[in-house]
């Protein structure tokens, strides 16, 4: 067993108490997806730019613009077993997305990411370190880079997109398996839960 | 004269394209430029990956970039990333 593992499965109440800090954090508001009006307008422009088909992008994809989280889901109520979990890196993940525009500004981060599909799978690929980063540091296993880049065919990235998040992905998750955490909204989280979560909850 | 305004307007077309002189590379390729490790994109173009500086973490260290070779599928896979300190002194390239 590797020490650095945390086997840490989050109740509800977690979650909802790590989006609440993350949203202090980084000024963000989550709004529920289902319900957005703008967000059904974004569904069809995606679908008429082609970057992703309508009902998946309403039912299976957290988006940020800005500093708005839209979400797939209630907060802090788990649809299957390992639901909670995966809203907690959700959480790490868009808000990635929230300090890529905050870093970048609102014009040259919104117009790359939709008009350059080279910057949006490196957007994205910095966005899946986090998922690479927090899975880690739960179970001590590496997620394969290869298919995680792969997410990206969703995103109207080209192979060659593909290929070189794939490589970002790689060279990132040598970093990680040494301990190494690049991102800043992953060590936030991880801060956040060792001051937050009973020691004994993060054992297995 | 036709020829120079040719010539001309290549020059201002790709000066003003905005491609910097010499930054090209092979997309998937990766490099080290100070302490950060850099990609090339699918538009051939130098990326920030990751600043080695900015690697947190347990055990708290110092990072470096560096190449790297590791085996995948069979195959040595070359590349650059961040490393600890104490692991490229040990025989980690530069």
């Amino acid at each position: 067993m590797n020490e650095n593992a945390h086997f840490f499965r989050p109740t509800g109440e977690q979650v909802c108490g790590l989006w609440d800090h993350m949203s202090r954090k980084y000024s963000s508001t989550v709004v529920d997806k289902a319900s957005s009006v703008s967000m059904q307008a974004a569904a069809w422009a995606l679908d008429r730019m082609g970057i992703m088909d309508a009902p998946s992008f309403l039912r299976d994809f957290a988006t940020t613009i800005g500093k708005t989280i839209y979400v797939p889901f209630q907060i802090g109520e788990p649809r299957s077993q390992d639901d909670l979990f995966a809203q907690l890196v959700t959480c790490v993940h868009e808000h990635m997305h929230v300090l890529q525009f905050a870093r970048d500004g609102k014009w040259v981060f919104g117009s790359r990411y939709l008009l350059s599909k080279a910057a949006r799978a490196l957007y994205e690929a910095e966005a899946y370190r986090c998922d690479m980063e927090m899975a880690y540091w739960r179970s001590a296993v590496m997620p394969s880079p290869k298919e995680i880049a792969m997410n990206l065919v969703h995103y109207g990235c080209s192979p060659l997109d593909i290929e070189v998040a794939e490589k970002y992905l790689t060279a990132s998750a040598q970093t990680i398996q040494r301990g190494g955490v690049a991102s800043e909204p992953s060590k936030e989280t991880i801060r956040w839960l060792q001051e937050s979560v009973d020691p004994g909850e993060l054992v297995s | 004269m036709k020829k120079l305004f040719g010539s001309l307007t290549l020059v201002v077309a790709f000066v003003g394209s905005g491609c910097p002189f010499g930054q090209y590379c092979r997309p998937t390729e990766t490099r080290c430029r100070g302490n950060t490790v850099e990609i090339c994109d699918s538009t051939e173009h130098w990326a920030k990956l990751m600043s080695c500086d900015e690697v947190g973490g347990e055990p708290a260290e110092q990072w470096v970039c560096c190449e790297i070779s590791s085996e995948e599928q069979g195959k040595t896979v070359k590349g650059h990333t961040c490393l600890p300190a104490n692991e490229t002194k040990k025989g980690g390239e530069r």
